[in-house]
């Protein structure tokens, strides 16, 4: 079974994306409220994908997605950044950065694990 | 009849008759005078004959007396007979000086006074021979009155005095025939000037009488046209004073106007100037008249200054208007203005140019906050409906237990009008973002049949599920646009026209190079737009039908974005209708000049890394299904039900509507070209954030493009 970290600070999203993984992807997700509490776990746990927000108090999306890649332990680990407001130039900036894919909140929660999937290129 | 006709012929016959009249008298007076001065003449003349006359009679006189007394002392020896006959001498000879003097121009008289002196002066020597006139004693007395009696003497002198006597009658009969012919001259004269007088006074009289009429005819007719003159002022000074009125009022309008009004003439240059322009350059009116247009109203650009709108229109007579320019005032200091130039017309020939302008930066700010505003809602709106509409989604879709039937049915209207109320923050983010200028296009070359057809393609399901047919038509030109963003307008206007079409219409969606531009056109045969709605469909929440935002679920901002964009272009968008016969929306593009065609650079954005990316293709026909690998995997390839089989826990048309995430359906996305879904397939960013222009621009746009407004 796929195993997938969520990252999000707003509590009830978190959760709105942990079942709808769950419930559509029929995926085991993980959830973290932070960057740093994100890479604690991505770390101990290993996940195959972490859907990371990219607005969040003290370490953000991009921030953290760096920290990732830094670690040998986690650099392996594909990133979808999630996000509601980016700027133009943000978003060029997070596709330079390297991650996997980027999504817009709000997500359609029957339709979240498809667009991971592609994006990942699961099947 | 105008007085001034007649007044010619008058006027000559009334100064001929004057100047005739005065000729007239004047001759007459040069008569009258000559007469007068020939009777002053002949008066002197005869003074001057009697003068003589008198003088010869006292030569007679004084001879007749010498011999007299010389006679006497003949007779008597008498001792004072000689002092007496001196003294006569003496008379004698001045009177005949006298004589000589009067008549020194008259020869004949002259040369017989000269004969007379001779004469006389002979015959008083014959009297002296005798001595008596100098014997001083009785004796010498006696010897020259024996010497004086000889009768040889007395005869000798008798002759000689009656010569003398002869030749002073002579004198006098010639003077006094002078006399008779110069005052018989003067009297002729005399009478011919008095005739003259009489029949010249008459036809004074008469002519004076002549003219007299003349000129009280001609008064009258004067007085007449004076009248009428006098009339004719009034009716003047009327229309003027009413004139100056209007002219007032007018002036009171421009004065009181808010708006910077300016006024041009057909070269440019300034004719007037409101008091609210004055104010807003900071320049008296009087110091702007005169002044070059580009030197009154300095529009500032990246260009430099320039009066670009009122030279446009100066040049083609029509109206242009500039909604965000910068105006520069006399201290150097600038404010952003909206500025209308419309041109001033007479018989169709351009006269010059009134040029409106305001300072819209009061408005601009309150805008700039509004907008603000609206963003920061719309923003912090949506991360409740993210959690709100997930939840709900969840349990629509039957993933988080059973739902009874009616509760199914609550879910999904609370599904749908979730979906509703992100659409509506989506396009109002997205419109806010172009009316505040903060989308950047790229345009590059594109094939307006790609266009076309991408958007037909993307809206055939569509289509199909209104039982609508799609016609999609385009010649092979090109235009100079951000295709991402065309294709939104397209797809926008597509789906309005399949949306009010009636099933089994057809929407015919075709673009054409006319007038040195594209124009593309959507054709419907729907119910139509009444002609007032026509241009007001294109402002922010208007709809034909207030229900229609309800029915057709759009969020009433669809045509509002659209203009936005096409005008972002340098396009127009414009809608014609026939009500009951459907509507034509037609947009107008820069085509791309055949120097662009080629271009396009290595990719439609930088970071696509796509070098098959939509400007380059070599073809431009073949990219249409290119993409459809990748796009087809990302809207095929999830695991779990896909995007369209949520089944009967959805209404499929509302399926990812207005979701940011997209999820193109597989029947749309399959014919996307690479380039518009951006790059390679490990980065495809599936799904955009909120802010425009990027590779993935499309994926976002693609569900809320199906239901805009």
């Amino acid at each position: 079974m796929r195993r997938i970290l969520v990252v999000d600070d707003e509590d009830d999203i978190r959760e709105v994306a942990q079942l709808s993984l769950e419930m559509v992807g029929g995926w085991e997700v993980l959830a973290a409220g932070s960057g740093a509490e994100a890479l604690r776990r991505a770390e101990a746990e290993r996940p195959d994908a972490i859907l990371l927000d990219v607005m969040m108090p003290g370490m953000d999306g991009p921030s953290t997605f760096l920290a990732l890649q830094a670690n040998p332990a986690t650099r392996d680990i594909p990133v979808i950044l999630l996000t509601a407001k980016v700027q133009s130039a943000d978003r060029r900036r997070f596709e330079d950065l390297g991650v996997a894919g980027v999504l817009s909140k709000p997500f359609d929660p029957m339709e979240l694990a498809g667009q991971v999937s592609a994006a990942l290129g699961w099947t | 009849m105008s007085p001034s006709l007649s007044a010619a012929p008058h006027e000559r016959r009334f100064l001929a008759g004057f100047a005739a009249l005065l000729a007239f008298l004047v001759g007459l007076v040069a008569l009258g005078y000559l007469s007068f001065a020939r009777m002053a003449d002949a008066n002197r003349w005869s003074l001057h004959t009697y003068t003589v006359l008198s003088e010869s009679q006292g030569m007679q006189e004084a001879l007749v007396d010498m011999e007299a007394g010389f006679r006497g002392f003949i007779l008597t020896g008498d001792a004072g007979a000689g002092p007496a006959w001196r003294e006569r001498r003496d008379a004698f000879r001045a009177h005949l000086a006298a004589a000589e003097r009067l008549t020194r121009d008259n020869a004949p008289q002259t040369a017989r006074l000269h004969a007379v002196e001779a004469l006389a002066g002979r015959w008083m020597a014959m009297q002296q021979a005798t001595g008596f006139d100098v014997a001083a004693n009785a004796q010498a007395r006696e010897a020259a009155r024996a010497r004086g009696a000889g009768p040889d003497d007395v005869r000798a002198r008798s002759a000689v005095m009656r010569q003398v006597r002869r030749l002073l009658d002579e004198v006098t009969d010639d003077e006094s025939a002078l006399l008779r012919r110069r005052v018989g001259r003067a009297a002729a004269l005399e009478r011919v000037t008095g005739a003259a007088l009489v029949v010249g006074g008459l036809f004074a009289v008469a002519l004076a009488v002549g003219l007299g009429l003349l000129v009280t005819r001609r008064s009258r007719s004067l007085a007449a046209a004076n009248a009428s003159l006098a009339a004719e002022i009034g009716e003047r000074r009327l229309a003027q004073r009413a004139a100056e009125r209007l002219g007032r009022q007018t002036e009171l309008i421009l004065e009181s106007a808010d708006e910077g009004i300016c006024g041009v003439d057909v070269h440019g240059y300034a004719t007037f100037l409101n008091p609210a322009a004055a104010a807003l350059l900071g320049r008296a009116a009087a110091d702007a008249i005169g002044r070059p247009v580009e030197t009154v109203l300095p529009l500032e650009d990246e260009a430099g200054s320039h009066a670009g709108p009122v030279r446009d229109t100066l040049r083609d007579g029509a109206t242009h208007r500039l909604s965000a320019g910068t105006l520069r005032r006399t201290d150097g200091s600038v404010f952003p203005v909206e500025l209308v130039s419309a041109p001033v017309l007479e018989d169709g020939q351009i006269v010059g140019a009134v040029v409106t302008f305001r300072d819209v930066a009061e408005r601009r700010e309150v805008e700039r906050m509004k907008d603000e505003f609206v963003s920061v809602v719309s923003h912090e709106l949506r991360t409740p409906l993210t959690s709100l509409r997930g939840s709900l989604g969840l349990l629509a879709g039957g993933r988080a237990g059973e739902v009874s039937t009616s509760g199914q049915r609550l879910l999904d209207i609370a599904v749908q009008n979730t979906d509703r109320l992100v659409r509506l923050i989506n396009d109002i983010l997205d419109l806010e973002r172009i009316r505040a200028g903060r989308v950047e296009l790229e345009p590059r070359p594109v094939p307006a049949a790609e266009l076309v057809r991408s958007a037909a393609d993307l809206m055939e399901p569509m289509a199909e599920k209104g039982g609508v047919r799609l016609e999609a038509d385009a010649p092979p030109v090109r235009v100079l646009a951000d295709a991402d963003r065309i294709l939104q307008v397209l797809t926008n206007l597509i789906s309005n026209a399949v949306k009010f079409s009636p099933a089994g219409s057809t929407v015919a969606v075709s673009a054409r190079a006319e007038g040195g531009r594209a124009l593309f056109e959507v054709r419907d045969r729907g119910r139509g737009i009444p002609a007032p709605m026509l241009e007001a469909i294109f402002e922010r929440f208007h709809q034909v039908d207030s229900s229609d935002a309800r029915q057709k679920g759009g969020t009433g901002l669809g045509l509002a974005i659209c203009r936005g964009i096409v005008e972002q272009h340098g396009g127009r968008i414009w809608a014609e209708s026939a009500p009951g016969d459907g509507s034509t929306f037609r947009f107008t593009l820069p085509l791309a000049g055949s120097t662009d065609a080629s271009g396009g650079g290595p990719g439609v954005r930088s970071g696509s890394g796509d070098p098959q990316a939509f400007g380059t293709s070599p073809a431009p026909d073949a990219p249409l299904d290119r993409g459809g690998g990748v796009a087809a995997r990302i809207a095929t390839s999830p695991p779990g039900p896909p995007a369209d089989a949520s089944g009967p826990h959805r209404d499929s048309s509302d399926a990812g509507d207005g979701w940011d995430v997209g999820a193109p359906r597989a029947g749309i996305s399959v014919r996307l070209p690479a380039g518009l879904l951006g790059g390679a397939a490990r980065r495809v960013p599936l799904v955009e954030d909120d802010e425009d222009a990027g590779p993935g621009e499309l994926e976002r746009r693609v569900p809320s493009l199906l239901h805009p407004a």
